[in-house]
């Protein structure tokens, strides 16, 4: 079949997955109990007869069926619906946050796998030694803190307590910016963006590089006792050699598949840590939204996030395509 | 001439339960050009005996005591290393250079000078001794690139292609993955592999076991080949009388941890002294006839962490006296080679 | 006109001349969505609005009339016409002198454009919009009263004519860049991230900070360490563990009470709900002081049974209050003669069903959770069975008949809600809003508490009186006979009156105006409010700044020679 193949393969049914994504979405969102037509119900200001209009402008009137055939056409034509809350279209609200919240997962995402796969490497290859116990520990330990406290823990201590005790730095304790750097110019603007990215990205990223590491250590532990180890050594080798060359390549490889768990995980994690660092993302605006019944955005998010996942997805199994010969040359 | 000597070699596994006494107290000589057989029932430690040799037993496995005496080790030292030792040598036995030397002595960075470069060796279950993600000539360049780093590059890939055309492998299938090789062409491009730099010595673990007869039968006709072409010493290690019978030219048969027999090949099977060997060999009618696996002796080998004592074969032994169970055999010289069994010492009896 | 009154700001600002002003920071909870004066819906967006725009009347601290764009008001002797005067100073953020035009404008669109969401429900009222000089007079078919006209009416927010008169009603195009008449003028919206707001130099009071910045936040505990830590000036409802120490950190806490009160709704349209004896003896059943105390941690105040709430001008003293007595309870329960008859500790009512009641609740709230789990255990002792039944909000408002939809089933027997925005304390009308059976909440179609006693033709009728009554006494008069009834037949059984505590610093700023229903960020504070000392200069990361280009330096420095 070959590569290209492999791939128009994996396409194919990533479009399904999608199209089976926004159907569930779609569903789940209208047939769960209530109306979105009640939020206006408990605005004082809106009286019954006003309600109706609303309900008719928006669709919310028809049968199911329809109001999904309605969905499909508009999302055809990037039409996400119009958002309750925000009073903008969902695409131009989800094209507000987004943008953040790549910035966030992104830049956290790249610095999980560099540091995760390398340091699991590392950790793996001195396995039994005392770094690796600190290892377990600490992974452990991490996991079975609720993120949300870390998150508090972290702007406690590097927001508040370092400018009481009058450490040489502090990081802000929410936002993205400080209102009004815009107008610094360029490189300050960066730097303040900066400055506010450090404590959200830490707290998403040990948790993210500890999770990379401990399945990069547990794959490289099992290849070290493959046969073909043994067969490297046996050439005369060096551990690094046989490591980097040998084990490392065969132990990235479920890694990759391991991608699509991943961005999961990133995505539950920026949800929380946006909202604990009150970061503009995505993550966060989802969470009001689903809090304050913005069904429309709620379903234009979940469509942005699975289809940003899918094609996450997507992307690691052509990665993986390349660097797995078995799946290149069959 | 003997090239590698084992000199009462014992390594140990440190298990929880105790340490298991793999290798105990073993010893051997391997001569130039010479084919050593290793036989004896799985678990009793022969892949332990060869990795000892490569020094490469992983943990929780532990070298405790022992020489292995290779003739050519002096090439392989540390160069500041070499120069106190050339001195002191020199001063002692002029103009010999070549001192035997033992490799349990080595560096790490010295053994790796060895390994692939003057003992190869190929492990058992092939079908995953090549790395899937590279390709079968880049694997066997990479022993050229270690050990003769100044190989220009096309020369090295030459070599490759003629090793693997030597093994019978088409030189198109240099620049194919391990999954696209049959059984026994990985087993070939293993033994290509071994055999790429010239080394002294091939360990070969059970290089047929895992492929059919006719591929069996191809693969060890063309190592024995190899192995007259380039005048080669091996030590092979099977559980195949047919293929002890077709290789080798000595052989040693091993007993949870220890060789109970050891000698010329030939006579050994015309004259098994050892009960044990007795009654491996008596059990097959002709050694041409038909494959069969070697050992269907009643019992079970015994638990390594603590051996029986005395013979460690008595409680299997259809011969047994009372001294077996209370003293260690010593190695009994017989013709070329040794038994250990109380049968033949005569003075302790 | 026969009555005028003048109102004059009451506000004095503290002596001397300020001098030096500042930024302040108040944050948001959650951002707000849409900067439309108009179609605003959640208290972020009244929050940023009120301070972009500006009404003819505030309410001050007393919650009394503060004159704002209007100078002076008066009304004819039945309440029918009323009659604003303008200031003659007042200017639009883009420097347009604000006139009579453009609050003949806003009236007039909201008393008759039918897409304007109307912010009060007096525009329904009105007959005739005219505009004399500089006074705007405004007609009624009927006289209402002052406290209606001026805290509902007057309170609407006036927008100029000259930029809303091109502007599509339904396309809020106007989020973009508000020009209102307020104290700050906006700057800049970073959608879920901040507001900017600067001061409006040519505001009609003098106002001292040079602008305002109102940071997203969207954790209590995150903002607390911004507080602390000295990022913003103010929030509200810190964490209760962490409240009691902001005495540390140079804050200062202010608590006051909200206009927002629970109840427990029993169904009447239910036996035995419907038994007055039996809804009185529930009440006397429930701890409310308790569950202010433990529940909302001293937040609050327990709301009266009269509906009123406990402060202003018209609360009755005279009402029932339900003091917690379960003894009395029990005897109540005696008296009917519902006792337990088959031994299982739960009472039986008149037709021999158990006493055993599901609370619907909002899953959402726990605090609402935790206080049915509450009146759960005080009415253990009396033989009740109360089942916790916690729901989500939409069903929950569904079920009660809270949309007033003809599908509505009021399939439940009691609920815990409650009310935001009845003003009882100095709205006489409140009650005509909340009980009378010709209004929206108290009509058929919604009635939450499916109240239908002869009570509630009285009160109706009462509140009908206070409606046309023009004769202040008279008024307080009915309406204390209103507090009287309702107390004594309890359509709803309040709980309490949630408060709020704020936290805000008292080492940069002073000036902070604090009033019993406000918090200290309101109107007065932002006009009075400056800084202690002169603003610090540069912000603290350009020294981590500094220092990270200097490794960052060194190390590539360093690594480039390596190379070589
Ligand atoms: N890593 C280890 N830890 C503990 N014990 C081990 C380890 N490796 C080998 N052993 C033990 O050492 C003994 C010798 O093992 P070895 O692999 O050398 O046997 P073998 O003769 O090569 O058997 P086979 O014919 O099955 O390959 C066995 O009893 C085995 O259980
Ligand atoms: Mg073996």
């Amino acid at each position: 079949m070959g590569l290209r193949g492999y791939i128009a393969k994996k396409i194919f049914f990533a479009l399904i997955a999608f199209v089976i994504a926004i159907t569930v979405v779609f569903f789940l969102y209208h047939v769960i109990p209530g109306n979105p037509a009640n939020i206006f119900a408990t605005d004082r200001t809106v009286n019954p007869e006003q309600r109706e209009n609303l309900l008719e402008r928006w669709g919310l009137n028809e049968p199911l069926w329809k109001q999904y055939g309605i969905f499909l056409r508009n999302l055809l034509q990037g039409d996400l619906g119009f958002s309750y809350l925000h009073k903008l279209p969902v695409s131009e609200v989800i094209g507000i946050s987004l943008p953040w919240t790549l910035l966030l997962l992104g830049t956290s995402f790249v610095l999980n796998a560099v540091i995760g796969i390398f340091l699991g490497a590392f950790v793996a290859w001195r396995r039994g030694s005392k770094l690796d116990t600190g290892f377990v520990l600490t992974y452990n330990f991490y996991n079975a803190i609720p993120l949300f406290f870390v998150g508090m823990l972290f702007i406690a201590l590097f927001s508040f307590y370092s400018r009481k005790w009058g450490w040489p730095f502090y990081f802000p304790a929410y936002g993205a910016q400080t209102a009004g750097s815009s107008e610094w110019g360029f490189f300050p603007h960066l730097v303040d963006i900066l400055w506010h990215l450090v404590l959200p990205l830490t707290v998403l990223t040990i948790a993210g590089i500890l999770g990379w590491s401990w399945f990069m250590r547990g794959n490289l532990i099992n290849i070290l006792t493959e046969d073909y180890i043994k067969t490297a050594r046996a050439k005369g080798l060096n551990e690094n050699q046989v490591l980097y060359r040998h084990a490392f390549r065969n132990a990235i490889l479920p890694v990759v598949t391991n991608i699509g768990m991943s961005i999961g995980g990133l995505i539950g994690g920026a949800v929380l840590i946006e909202t604990v660092f009150s970061y503009p993302g995505t993550g966060r605006m989802l969470y009001e939204a689903l809090i304050r019944h913005d069904y429309p955005l709620v379903q234009g998010a979940f469509i942005i996030i699975s289809g940003l996942t899918l094609l996450g997805l997507l992307l690691a199994e052509i990665v993986y395509g390349f660097i797995d010969p078995r799946i290149r040359t069959s | 001439m003997t090239l590698l000597e084992v000199k009462n070699l014992k390594t140990y596994f440190h298990t929880k339960g105790g340490s298991v006494k793999a290798v105990d107290n073993v010893s051997f000589k391997l001569g130039k050009g010479e084919v050593l057989g290793l036989a004896g029932e799985s678990g009793c430690g022969k892949t332990t005996t060869c990795l000892s040799i490569m020094q490469m037993v992983d943990f929780p496995g532990e070298i405790m005591e022992g020489q292995i005496m290779y003739e050519n080790a002096f090439e392989v030292i540390d160069e500041d290393r070499k120069k106190s030792l050339r001195d002191r040598i020199l001063n002692r036995n002029p103009g010999n250079e070549k001192r035997t030397r033992n490799l349990l002595e080595f560096s790490e960075a010295e053994m790796r000078r060895i390994r692939g470069n003057h003992i190869s060796m190929v492990f058992q279950g092939a079908m995953n001794a090549l790395n899937p993600v590279h390709r079968v000539g880049n694997q066997i360049l990479e022993v050229l690139n270690i050990h003769e780093p100044e190989l220009e590059k096309e020369d090295a890939w030459d070599k490759v292609i003629d090793i693997l055309e030597t093994v019978g492998i088409d030189s198109a299938r240099a620049r194919d993955y391990p999954h696209q090789l049959s059984g026994g062409m990985k087993q070939r491009a293993l033994i290509a592999m071994a055999l790429v730099n010239n080394p002294d010595i091939v360990i070969a673990d059970e290089p047929v076991t895992a492929l059919d007869v006719i591929v069996q039968s191809q693969v060890l006709k063309a190592t024995k080949e190899l192995q007259r072409k380039f005048d080669l010493s091996m030590i092979m290690i099977t559980h195949d009388l047919s293929v002890i019978a077709e290789v080798c030219e000595t052989l040693a048969i091993m007993y949870a941890g220890k060789l109970v027999e050891y000698g010329d090949l030939r006579t050994l099977f015309k004259e098994p002294f050892h009960p044990y060997t007795q009654a491996l060999i008596n059990a097959f009618p002709s050694i041409t006839g038909p494959k069969k696996d070697l050992f269907d002796i009643g019992g079970s080998p015994p638990d390594l962490r603590n051996p029986p004592e005395g013979c460690r074969f008595h409680p299997r032994c259809p011969k047994v006296m009372p001294i077996c169970s209370k003293k260690i055999p010593s190695e009994t010289p017989i013709k070329n080679g040794f038994v250990a069994c109380w049968l033949y010492e005569e003075e302790e009896k | 006109m026969l009555v005028l009154m003048g109102m004059s700001p009451s506000l004095m600002v503290m002596g001397q001349e300020p001098i030096y002003g500042g930024i302040m920071h108040t944050p948001l909870s959650a951002d707000a969505h849409a900067l439309n004066p108009f179609s605003w819906t959640t208290t972020y967006e009244a929050y940023v609005i009120w301070h972009i725009y500006d009404p003819l009347v505030r309410l001050d601290l007393e919650n009394q009339a503060y004159a704002c764009i209007a100078e002076s008001w008066s009304h004819s002797t039945d309440f029918s016409e009323w009659t604003f005067v303008i200031r003659d100073d007042v200017y639009w953020h883009d420097g347009e002198k604000l006139t009579i035009d453009d609050v003949f404008y806003t009236y007039n669109l909201n008393w008759n454009d039918p897409d304007i969401p109307r912010r009060s429900w007096l525009f329904d009222e009105i007959t005739e919009l005219e505009v004399v000089d500089n006074t705007i007079v405004i007609t009624f078919g009927w006289g209402p009263k002052p406290a209606d006209v001026l805290y509902d009416l007057a309170t609407t927010l006036i927008v100029p004519e000259h930029i809303w008169a091109d502007i599509d009603l339904h396309d809020y195009a106007n989020d973009v860049n508000p020009i209102g008449s307020g104290p700050f003028k906006f700057v800049e919206w970073e959608r879920a991230q901040f507001f900017r707001l600067e001061k409006h130099d040519q505001y009609q009071f003098p106002i001292y900070i040079d602008g305002k910045t109102i940071p997203i936040i969207s954790e209590v505990e995150a903002a607390f360490y911004a507080l602390a830590g000295g990022d913003i000036e103010v929030m509200a409802n810190p964490p209760p563990e962490l409240e009691s120490a902001a005495e540390f950190y140079n804050a200062s806490v202010h608590t006051s009470l909200n206009d927002y009160w629970v109840y427990l709704g029993m169904n009447q349209r239910r036996y035995p709900n419907n038994v007055t004896e039996f809804r009185q003896a529930i009440m006397y059943g429930i701890d409310r002081q308790e569950i202010v105390d433990v529940i909302k941690y001293g937040r609050g105040a327990i709301m009266p049974a009269s509906c009123n709430l406990p402060w202003g001008t018209y609360y009755n003293e005279e009402a029932k209050t339900y003091d917690y007595n379960i003894t009395k309870t029990i005897e109540m329960l005696d008296d009917l003669g519902w006792v337990d008859t088959d031994e299982d500790d739960i009472r039986e009512d008149g037709l021999g069903n158990p006493l055993e009641f599901d609370v619907i609740v909002s899953a959402d709230a726990q605090e609402s959770v935790d206080t049915v789990k509450f009146i759960k255990t005080y009415l253990e002792p009396a033989g009740i069975q109360v089942n916790v039944v916690p729901i989500i909000w939409d069903v929950l408002w569904t079920t009660v008949g809270g949309t007033g939809d003809e599908a509505n089933t009021w399939d439940y027997d009691w609920a815990v809600l409650g009310w935001v925005g009845f003003w009882s304390d100095f709205h006489p009308s409140s009650f005509y809003w909340l009980l009378s059976a010709d209004n929206w909440w108290g009509s058929n179609a919604v009635n939450i508490p499916g109240w239908n006693s002869t009570v509630r033709t009285q009160v109706t009728d009462l509140c009908e009186l206070v409606l046309y009554e023009t004769d202040e006494a008279v008024v307080a008069d009915l309406i204390d006979q209103i507090q009287v009834l309702v107390a004594e037949d309890l359509p709803y059984l309040p709980l309490q009156v949630n408060g709020g505590t704020y936290l805000y610093k008292t080492d940069e700023y002073k000036g902070w105006q604090l009033g019993p229903t406000d918090g200290p960020d309101n109107y007065f504070t932002w006009l009075s409010i400056q800084l202690i000392s002169p603003p610090e200069s540069g912000p603290g990361y350009l020294a981590l700044g500094a220092i990270l280009a200097l490794v960052i330096t060194v190390g590539l420095i360093k690594f480039r020679r390596r190379r070589d």
